[in-house]
């Protein structure tokens, strides 16, 4: 049996066809019908992300698996064979197992380290189980793939920091007042970045918004939006000392916040700490306003630099995300290893003539006088009894190798004899 | 007994060590199990530091603080009693990298002062002086973790100041969360500062009939550092950077009063050399 990956994603198709190739989960009972109805389809799962469409599968032949696969979702989507083709990777064996846990570990994405792809590749194999498309070695590869997608997250910084200004921005918002349930954010300036930036801050815990704007309906409007209120810009430094991050982007060409507006605002919140994200060009704070006690300037470039910084470092994480899969791909296929029918027979084989001979020695102690002859006898005889015992099922082993769920039966042989824990225990 | 309070003394020290290490290389490599393993050694090393204390209490059969050797034990110990009460609430692991190191330089300048167990001299008895001891024990811990966490506070501060990310100093727990534990162990230092300068002052009257002392001048003094701490916190809005230099400076006078007035300066607590 082969493992196959049969699939396109950001990196080989464009979006005109990607979106063509989307199965919901809803619609995936359907697929897995059609799959396992071949002879030589074992297993299968579908995952589909807007990213990506893959189908995974286990097959008796690959070249067979590959045309059952691209004939099956060129007839679900419309699309021509030949056409599809040109988009399509294919994936084998070791290779398949290794794409697999790339894909989890979000190594394959478009923003390395994104943190759904884990839940996605989740969804996907529990819409397979329930339709009974998996069985032991999807079971058990998928849930090693899940296994190493956490692993990789909690293990290594790839999805730890911001890889977007807006994000960026957030993260050091948490990182300055921990949690940012309670606190107020002011946005100064209508725009789309502030507007991002307020949306993730809101998704994080920040409870109240003030905005202001240079046209009062449009702060009005944004205000509506976010369920805060609208301030008259003239009146914005009165406000000041009742937010706690101040998002600012307003269009003017030079500063318009500065020092002395600050220092008072900082008096009347009793000092407590205020971040300024200044995302404007030309700059909205006063830089100088970052030397006033407990306060927090971040301008764009800065923010550039953490983002910049931070792709660097998920490169680096990235690194040490592979080498944490290579080891599970290498655990994994040596259990895959152990579903092949002939060293399973000679695994079996072996330890039935241990355990005869051990015996036999046994008894050999005990009946010191048997002759030469006798021994032979009564060797032979063990060895009749044990060979006889075992023809039936290593014959039908093998018969059974060559159907789709074969290596049902194998598994089945090293659980029932404890195959597997006399080669650990070797 | 007092071989195995001795033996199980240096365990806690190499059990603290470990500790760090392991913290370390949770700091720098994220691993889980290295940072449960230093959570797991942290708590070892204060088992068997307790063991030691208990063997060295049976030994002498008296309460233990009266000597230098005996006193900065007592002190490391509740420092990581309290380390490890922190962490369980905030799971603030850096935190440990800076208190186990601590721990054992203390511990092994502890052993400097180390003199077998034996009776106290009979102005250190009574359960009013034992007041006394454990009231500075639990305020010196108290204060150092303050201390701790008030340096972890400037660290960070000086990273955000700075305004480059630097993956390192990233990691290290939010402003807000080491400003509201430091201020949270100053009132609990503070607070047990107070009953140790109270009783001190009590206790030396009744023995000698004056409290003009070199250490109760000194710890009246850094006592009324830790009322400015908290003054100026809750009036003027302190808060941050300058309360984490004040949390510093207090510290600064806390070791001052260990390690030179009380060796050196004090004819209160000259008795015992």
């Amino acid at each position: 049996m082969h493992i196959m990956v049969v699939g396109l994603s950001h990196k080989t198709a464009p979006v005109e066809v990607r979106e063509k190739l989307v199965f919901p989960i809803q619609e995936q009972g359907e697929i897995f019908q059609h799959l396992i109805s071949h002879d030589n389809v074992a297993e299968a799962v579908i995952l589909s992300t807007c990213n990506r469409t893959e189908i995974y599968a286990v097959v008796s032949d690959f070249k067979k698996g590959q045309d059952e696969i691209v004939g099956c979702l060129s007839s679900f989507c419309d699309l021509d064979k030949s056409k599809l083709l040109n988009y399509l990777y294919f994936k084998d064996s070791e290779n398949a197992v290794c794409h697999l846990f790339m894909v989890t570990s979000s190594l394959d994405s478009m923003v390395v380290g994104e943190a759904q792809i884990l839940g996605q590749v989740k969804e996907a194999y529990k819409c397979a189980f329930e339709n009974e498309a998996t069985s032991i070695i999807f079971n058990k590869l998928f849930r090693g793939a899940l296994s190493v997608g956490k692993k990789v997250r909690t293990e290594t910084g790839i999805g730890e920091n911001a890889v977007s200004i807006s994000y960026a921005a957030v993260q050091l918002a948490k990182k300055i007042f921990g949690n940012l349930k309670g606190h107020s954010v002011f946005i100064m300036g209508a725009g789309e970045m502030s507007e991002l930036t307020a949306q993730h801050l809101l998704a994080s815990g920040v409870s109240s918004v003030l905005v202001t704007n240079r046209t009062y309906e449009r702060a009005v409007e944004l205000a509506e939006k976010f369920k805060g209120k609208a301030i008259k810009f003239d009146d914005y430094h009165n406000h000041l000392q009742d937010a706690d991050i101040v998002i600012s982007s307003t269009g003017a060409p030079h500063h318009v916040i500065h020092g002395n507006v600050v220092a008072k605002a900082m008096q009347q919140r009793k000092n407590k700490p205020i971040f300024f994200i200044d995302i404007a060009v030309p700059r909205d704070v006063d830089p100088e306003v970052s030397d006033i006690y407990n306060v927090f300037l971040y301008d764009i470039d800065d923010l550039q630099s953490v983002v910049n910084t931070n792709i660097v470092e998920r490169e680096r994480e990235a690194k040490r995300a592979e080498r944490i899969i290579e080891k599970e791909i290498t655990k994994f296929l040596s259990w895959l290893n152990s579903l092949e029918v002939v060293p399973t027979i000679s695994v079996l084989k072996k330890k039935a003539e241990g355990i005869r001979i051990s015996e036999s020695d046994k008894a050999f102690s005990k009946l010191q006088n048997l002759s030469p002859k006798d021994k032979n006898l009564i060797n032979a005889l063990t060895a009749g009894i044990v060979n006889k015992l075992l023809h039936e099922p290593i014959v039908r082993v093998k018969e059974s190798a060559d159907e789709k769920s074969g290596y049902i039966y194998t598994e089945s042989l090293r659980y029932l004899f404890g195959l597997d824990d006399d080669e650990s225990g070797n | 007994m007092e071989k195995v309070s001795v033996f199980l003394f240096w365990l806690a020290i190499f059990a603290y060590a470990a500790a760090f290490v392991l913290y370390a290389d949770h700091f720098i490599s994220r691993r889980l199990t290295t940072g449960t393993l230093a959570t797991i050694a942290t708590v070892c090393g204060g088992a068997i530091q307790a063991g030691s204390l208990f063997f060295r209490w049976f030994v002498s059969k008296q309460s233990l603080g009266a000597s230098a050797y005996e006193s900065l034990a007592i002190v490391v110990w509740f420092v990581i009693v309290g380390y490890l009460v922190i962490e369980y609430f905030l799971n603030l692991k850096t935190l440990g990298m800076f208190i186990t190191p601590l721990a054992c330089i203390f511990l092994v300048k502890a052993w400097n002062y180390y003199h077998p167990p034996g009776p106290r001299i009979e102005v250190l008895q009574g359960s009013f002086i034992d007041a006394h001891f454990m009231s500075m024990f639990v305020a010196s811990a108290a204060l150092t973790i303050a201390a701790g966490t008030a340096v972890l506070y400037l660290l960070q501060e000086w990273h955000f100041k700075r305004r480059k990310s630097n993956s390192f100093l990233g990691r290290l727990p939010s402003l807000q969360v080491l400003d509201d534990v430091e201020c949270k162990s100053v009132i609990v230092g503070f607070l047990f500062l107070t009953t140790t300068l109270v009783t001190g002052a009590i206790r030396a009257h009744q023995v000698w009939g004056t409290f003009f002392d070199a250490i109760v001048m000194a710890t009246f003094l850094t006592w009324v550092i830790y009322v400015f701490y908290l003054l100026l916190r809750v009036a003027v809005g302190w808060r941050g950077k300058r309360s984490a230099v004040l949390a510093l400076v207090g510290f600064f006078f806390i070791m001052s009063i260990r390690f030179l007035i009380v060796p050196y300066m004090s004819f209160l607590h000259g008795f015992r050399g």
